[in-house]
């Protein structure tokens, strides 16, 4: 007993001392480690449709969410946020009726700002689907810093067909990945 | 040797335990919440009155005009329909309780603006029971960002002739039911 207890400490011990010996290699090579972070203020949308100019006209959430997209890979510089959802519609609480995916878009409403000005292009305009699809993508800088991109995008549900739904609340949840692209 | 393999093998251990992917993730839940929107106003023409006191009334009855018809409108974020009908299967005589028959009454649907040309049955209709679900008209959509307009030009003693039923006050309420396909 006496003996693995040792063994077990021992083993520890070496663990421990390989990951600070390790942890010390690596920050001292790269100052960043390779990470992707995906900040999102406004992480939910909701839309009411009470008014005959809303069913008409559809309904808009402007700027409703900024996203923050923090980005850093020593091997590949090129990353991409991807939306989709695994809905293939937006569907009723009760799952009788449904809304196609095709009436809800997403809009990058301001202009997306690099704090290291890397290049950067997007979609001004995009309806998810379970497809993933890239909103937005970009090629950071190959050194050390890290890739920092702000915007803000807006929902836009459109009428068409809403006419034909019962009241009720509808629902689907927006993806969005962050990685490296290839 | 064995020590240093084993070093090794730690040293690999360590390097998995700080691998990481590089993705990130969020979800936002978007929902839609829809407030159907289903309303008609009677603009004009609440409160029909035929007033038979001459031969020519009796025989060929009374047409439509200003006085006898019946303004609406409709907003509706869905498509719908209307029905007409009488409250009661006959009109009933306020004074004396007896009682005329609703087919004395006619009717001639005009759509006046927005979903034009949606009238069911053109022409004059006889009024009808509630019960039998009359439709008056349809749309296939929602309303526009004006309510649809409609006139009913109510007639009465044209085609059945209100002669030979005795003298008094004959009443019944129209209802125009909205109703969302």
């Amino acid at each position: 007993m006496i003996h693995f207890k040792r063994k077990l400490t021992k083993f520890f011990t070496l663990y421990f001392f390989s990951c600070f010996l390790f942890l010390s290699i690596r920050v001292g090579a790269q100052p960043y480690p390779d990470f992707a972070e995906l900040r999102v203020i406004g992480s939910s949308a909701t839309f009411f449709f009470k008014t005959m100019d809303q069913f008409k006209n559809g309904v808009t959430l402007n700027d409703w969410t900024t996203i923050r997209i923090r980005f850093k890979c020593k091997d590949n510089p090129n990353w991409h946020l991807l939306i989709w959802t695994e809905f293939d519609s937006i569907q009723s609480i009760d799952g009788t009726t449904s809304i196609p995916l095709s009436n809800f878009s997403v809009k990058i409403t301001s202009e997306p700002t690099d704090t290291i000005n890397t290049t950067i292009d997007y979609h001004e305009e995009l309806s998810p689907s379970s497809i993933k699809t890239s909103l937005i993508w970009g090629s950071a800088n190959v050194d050390s810093l890290i890739t920092t991109v702000s915007f803000k995008i807006s929902y836009t549900i459109s009428p068409n067909g809403l006419g034909s739904l019962p009241s009720g609340t509808f629902f689907f949840p927006l993806r969005l990945t962050l990685e490296d692209a290839p | 040797m064995r020590k240093l393999i084993f070093v090794v093998i730690l040293a690999f251990l360590s390097q998995v335990g700080f691998a990481q992917a590089v993705q990130d993730n969020a979800v936002i839940p978007i929902s839609v919440t829809l407030n159907s929107i289903l309303r008609l106003n009677v603009t004009s023409g609440g409160n029909i009155q035929f007033v038979f006191n001459t031969m020519a009334q009796y025989n060929g009855g009374i047409g439509v005009s200003e006085s006898t018809t019946t303004a609406f409108t409709v907003s509706s974020s869905r498509a719908y329909h209307v029905n007409i009908g009488a409250e009661d299967p006959n009109l009933l005589g306020v004074e004396y309780g007896g009682d005329l028959g609703l087919d004395v009454i006619e009717w001639v649907g005009t759509a006046t603006a927005g979903n034009v040309g949606a009238i069911t049955t053109a022409g004059a209709n006889p009024l009808l029971n509630r019960t039998a679900n009359d439709e008056f008209c349809n749309s296939a959509g929602a309303t526009g960002d004006n309510p649809d307009s409609y006139t009913i030009g109510w007639s009465a003693g044209q085609t059945v002739s209100v002669a030979n039923n005795a003298p008094d006050v004959y009443v019944t309420n129209v209802y125009l039911s909205l109703i969302p396909d």
